[in-house]
């Protein structure tokens, strides 16, 4: 997903689930944010590299794909972008290496998807902006994984494009970085194919390019690790449930409702806004924020700002703790912390080791101290 | 979606012929690969037995050499012809399939299995080559052999459902029609 869903889109659904405007552009400024915290920015504001949760192209370019190298990659990927569906999944035989690589596959409605939601409860606004971009790339992303794998993440040219009337179209990948997609003649850029299990181009989606960030999509495929099973994207059905799911999880948020269960979604709130919503995600158009803002001004009557990456820095050179920067760095400490202990309890190293501190006391980077100290006081 | 058995076979199978095509044509330059790297590295071509034998024939052994190195490009061609026509039916270029390819898949694997069998005979006898060397060319000859059988059954097996898909698809014209 991109800015017109993680910013606006979810700007309309924090307000349609209650949030007043200044609590939902605060909220979609978080969602967004995700996308932005890199190292790099946090080094331009000499913030810990540690709460990242995104990497630049250049960065990921930079970074050494060794044990430590991938369990970096891994733990910003999986737990901010490709959030695993079952740590648990039962699966053919295979190797140990293979298994742990299986279940970090992405999905909807894990378990995973539940603690990060109840982890955000009662916690800071940034905390339930950064749920909520989990929450909606896990429908985006779903079948892809957050770790740097050709068995899984790789795809073959068997792609078609589903058009309105129903008719096919193959799907062309091109590699030319920076070279805008032809939706008209579906000619779609990708990364190149390398033979490496672990190199960065094997991250993710690349091999299917930003097909999965475009709301208007419908395409089929083939998954490299579905013994050729065809699966159909359909990503205007995909962002709909999205859209209704994140407006459940923030009522959740609110205190609307006492349980968050999965597979439940809102759609009672936005039925009388369906026309609206479905011809914004079924437009064809790689970008939707202009559709996305104008729905969000209709609904609030407020003016809702542009994006801009830059909006909180200053604040945050005067106030470390308390200012919007410092409560989204700790949000983003919090939400790769549980994930990471949540693959490490699963006897899976791919994202690294994470230790209890409850039962062991704090061990590891001392910039998490900051959140441990966080949760005792908050007595969790 | 087309996710019924023989379709996942279909396309599995496909995609063995793809991979394997470029085995085949591989193997076919590994001959012609061992042959120069022997005559480079001063390694004899033939052995002392192999020599005596010649002798007593009376055949030059120029004419053997050339006798030799035609066919071995004659092998290199009949695999680079099943190695590209299996690539082209497991892609699904119908144009560039030479439906004939498999009858030279099948003269491979005769050769392969007779090649396979007198490499083994050879090891068990322990002549001049060390058993390493022989080890190498046996587990080389072996997997060239499984790679052509592969290939065959992949595309008798793509073969096959295509037959079955345009029958199904010429049905149901017929049906079309008739309503």
């Amino acid at each position: 997903m991109q800015l017109d869903f993680h910013y606006y889109a979810t700007y309309c659904a924090a307000y349609l689930a209650g949030y007043s405007h200044e609590e939902a552009l605060d909220l979609c400024y978080s969602a967004q944010f995700v996308d932005c915290c890199t190292k790099s920015f946090l080094k331009s504001i000499s913030a810990t590299v540690h709460a990242a949760t995104s990497q630049t192209q250049a960065e990921l370019l930079d970074t050494r794909t060794d044990v430590s190298g991938l369990q970096d990659i891994t733990r910003i990927w999986a737990s901010f972008h490709f959030l695993p569906k079952d740590l648990y999944a039962v699966m053919p035989p295979a190797t140990k290496t293979y298994k742990n690589k299986y279940r970090l596959i992405c999905g909807p409605n894990g378990e995973l998807l539940k603690e990060t939601v109840v982890l955000a409860k009662g916690k800071s606004i940034q905390h339930a902006g950064i749920a909520m971009h989990v929450l909606a790339d896990t429908w985006a992303h779903q079948r892809f994984a957050g770790t740097p794998s050709l068995v899984i993440n790789n795809t073959d040219n068997n792609f078609f494009e589903i058009l309105p009337d129903g008719t096919e179209r193959k799907i062309t990948f091109k590699h030319a970085p920076g070279a805008t997609d032809d939706m008209e003649n579906s000619v779609y850029n990708s990364t190149v194919f390398n033979t490496s299990e672990y190199s960065i181009l094997n991250l993710g989606h690349g091999h299917a390019g930003h097909l999965p960030d475009y709301s208007f999509i419908r395409y089929r495929y083939m998954p490299a690790w579905d013994g050729y099973r065809e699966c159909l994207k359909d990503n205007p059905s995909d962002y709909w449930k999205a859209f209704s799911q994140m407006v459940y999880a923030m009522r959740f948020l609110r205190g609307e409702i006492d349980d968050f269960e999965t597979d439940v979604y809102d759609e009672k709130t936005i039925v009388p806004y369906r026309e609206k919503i479905v011809s914004i995600l079924t437009k064809r158009q790689l970008d939707a924020s202009e559709d996305w803002k104008s729905f969000a001004e209709e609904l609030s009557g407020e003016d809702v700002p542009d994006f801009d990456v830059s909006r909180y820095n200053e604040e945050y050179r005067y106030d470390h703790e308390n200012s919007f920067l410092g409560r989204f760095i700790l949000a983003a400490l919090s939400q790769k912390s549980m994930v990471t202990n949540k693959i490490f309890s699963s006897k899976n190293m791919l994202a690294g080791i994470s230790v209890d501190f409850k039962r062991k006391g704090f061990g590891g980077i001392k910039d998490y101290l900051r959140l441990v100290s966080d949760s005792v006081r908050a007595g969790e | 979606m087309k996710n019924a058995p023989e379709s996942i076979r279909f396309r599995r199978d496909s995609h063995t012929l793809s991979i394997l095509g470029m085995g085949v044509i591989l193997f076919g330059f590994w001959s012609v690969f061992k042959v120069l790297a022997q005559a480079v590295l001063g390694v004899p071509l033939f052995t002392s037995t192999d020599l005596k034998e010649l002798e007593g024939t009376g055949v030059d052994m120029n004419v053997l050499i050339i006798v030799l190195s035609a066919l071995l490009a004659g092998d290199v061609i009949v695999r680079l012809i099943v190695g590209l026509c299996s690539m082209a039916e497991g892609r699904n270029h119908e144009k560039r399939i030479k439906r004939i390819y498999l009858v030279f898949a099948v003269w491979e694997i005769l050769f392969e299995v007779f090649s396979v069998i007198s490499v083994f005979i050879q090891m068990m006898k322990e002549e001049e080559r060390s058993f390493l060397e022989m080890y190498i060319s046996f587990f080389m000859e072996l997997s060239a052999l499984v790679i052509l059988l592969e290939v065959y059954i992949a595309a008798i097996s793509v073969r096959k459902y295509k037959k079955q898909a345009a029958k199904k698809a010429s049905q149901g014209e017929e049906q079309a029609t008739c309503s």
